[in-house]
This record gives C-alpha cells, sequence and structure tokens, in this order.
C-alpha cells in the first residue's frame, strides 16, 4: 500500500495542478481575477522570492532528491492555494452569487486561513492554506460589495469578530 | 542509484507514455469516424484502462509511471477541451474531492522541515 501511495503520488500532484490550471480559466473572466492579470504573476512573482530568500538564508546545498521534494512541496502548496478560491467560487455559481454563498466563502475563508496559521510542522498546508485562504476573503469581499448595505455589515462584522479571535489566540502570552 | 539504469528507466517510461498517449489518441478518432463511440468519451476510457494498469504494475517504476502520467494528460485534455459542457455542481465536487486528497497527501506524505535530510530510495 506505502509503494502504491509512492508511486501515484506524483502523478496525482500533476493532475491537481493541470485541473486547477484548466478551471482557473474556467472560472476567471476579465478584471483583477482574470486568468492572465497582474495579480497572479505579482502572486507567484511574490512566493517564487519568498521562497528563493528562503532557500538562500538556511545556507545547506539540496541534493537532487531533496529539490525533488521541496518542487513536490511547492506543486502541493501553488494546488490548494488556487483550488480553494476556485471552489468557492463554484459555491457562488451552484448559489447564484446569494447571501448563502458569502457566508459560506467567508467561513471557509477565513476556517482556512486561521487553520495555516496555527498549524505546526506542515509547510504545504500552512502555506497553501494562508495564501488560498487570503484569496477567497479577498474574492468574497469583492462580491460582498455589490450586494448592498446588509451584505456589507455582515462582512466587516465576520472580518472584526475573526480578526479579534485569532488576534487574542495568537497573542494570549502576551497579554498578561 | 546507478545513473546508466535511471536513465534507461526513465526512457522506457517516456516510450511507453508517448505510445500510450497515441494509442488512445488513434483509437478514439478511429471510434469517432465509424460511429463507435463519442470521441471523448473513447479518450477517459482509454485514462482509466491505463490509470488501472498503472496501478496493477506499480512495482515496477517506469512502467507504472509512464501509463499514470498518459492516463493525466488522457484525463485533464479531456476535461480541458469540455469544462464549460460539465454543470457547475459537479465541478464543484470534483474540486472539494481533489482537496481533501490533496490535504492527505499533504498531511501525511509531505516530509516535514525536520525529516528533509532522509534518503532518496534506491529502488526507483
Amino acid at each position: 500500500m506505502e509503494l502504491l501511495l509512492a508511486i501515484i503520488l506524483w502523478p496525482f500532484v500533476v493532475f491537481a495542478v493541470g485541473l486547477a490550471l484548466i478551471l482557473l480559466f474556467d472560472v476567471s473572466g476579465p478584471g483583477i481575477f482574470g486568468a492572465f492579470s497582474a495579480f497572479w504573476w505579482v502572486l507567484l512573482l511574490v512566493v517564487l522570492v519568498v521562497m528563493g530568500r528562503k532557500n538562500k538564508l538556511s545556507g545547506k546545498p539540496q541534493t537532487a532528491y531533496e529539490q525533488l521534494e521541496t518542487t513536490r512541496q511547492f506543486a502541493i502548496i501553488a494546488s490548494i492555494a488556487l483550488l480553494l478560491p476556485i471552489f468557492v467560487r463554484y459555491l457562488f455559481k451552484v448559489f447564484d452569487s446569494g447571501l448563502p454563498a458569502a457566508i459560506l466563502g467567508l467561513m471557509l475563508g477565513f476556517g482556512v486561513a486561521a487553520w495555516g496559521m496555527f498549524i505546526k510542522g506542515h509547510k504545504a498546508v500552512t502555506y497553501g492554506n494562508i495564501i488560498g485562504g487570503a484569496i477567497i476573503i479577498l474574492y468574497v469581499y469583492a462580491q460582498l460589495w455589490n450586494m448592498g448595505d446588509v451584505a456589507r455589515i455582515i462582512a466587516a462584522a465576520f472580518g472584526l469578530g475573526a480578526a479579534v479571535v485569532v488576534s487574542v489566540i495568537k497573542l494570549k502570552d502576551k497579554l498578561s | 542509484m546507478n545513473t546508466k539504469n535511471a536513465a534507461v528507466k526513465i526512457v522506457f517510461g517516456s516510450i511507453i507514455f508517448l505510445f500510450s498517449g497515441a494509442l488512445a489518441y488513434f483509437a478514439a478518432s478511429y471510434s469517432e469516424k465509424n460511429g463507435w463511440l463519442d470521441y471523448w468519451i473513447t479518450l477517459v476510457l482509454f485514462a482509466a484502462l491505463f490509470m488501472t494498469v498503472g496501478i496493477l504494475v506499480s512495482r515496477i517504476f517506469s512502467i507504472s509511471l509512464g501509463f499514470l502520467f498518459s492516463a493525466d494528460v488522457l484525463f485533464l485534455y479531456a476535461l480541458g477541451a469540455n469544462v464549460e459542457t460539465v454543470q457547475v455542481i459537479y465541478k464543484a465536487i470534483l474540486v472539494a474531492f481533489i482537496l481533501v486528497a490533496l490535504y492527505f497527501v499533504a498531511w501525511y506524505k509531505i516530509p516535514e522541515e525536520s525529516s528533509t535530510g532522509s534518503a532518496p530510495p534506491d529502488n526507483i
């Protein structure tokens, strides 16, 4: 079973990355989140710079196997970060861009971002969740802006509540 | 790892990948021309067959990976060409399923930072 999982790992990762790119073209239209928009290139550049600096600072040359592991980790991070907002976009389409979809999107966005911030030792899940959660939050707030005053109040209240909870948990040692 | 041995395995895996893809494509074109099965359905059936064969021969890495990557390409090609015709709810379910699988892989199979010094397997 272990051998089988090891064998299908790389083909699965390649499939996930390919699926994410295909569905990105499917969901995106014109605007800031469009398929070739500057948003994605800037995000990719930032991620590459951060990962490049991290590798440089570690000072340790990587073996070919370690480079392969790093590449696989990066592919999984990119897949999770892209598929999460794509899933929320499909939720919006299923619920006709209504308030239920927005609330679900907010819960998912803040939920995965907070999960990413608090778990330790699983870099792929951490970075994938934080980046994916941030994109979801940006997208949902962009959609909520057009839904009227009540939706904006809900969005602001949700964001405030999530920020307070996360801050209290992260900073509880410094509060006393 | 013997470099020459690894190169031979990569070459054979690549040959299997290319020929299996070509077989699926030609069979799908022939099937559509003769009115037996739709082009895309034939491709998906071949992809499923290659995935099954790849899993069954998992002991021989190069053959297995050749078939599995070929199945990857066929599935992605069929999905990419027909993504607009699939209903949104099914796309959402597919994305949810792949996300759960990705989390499983990332949680259990990706080595943690403390163990990145582990040696690569010898039997690839």
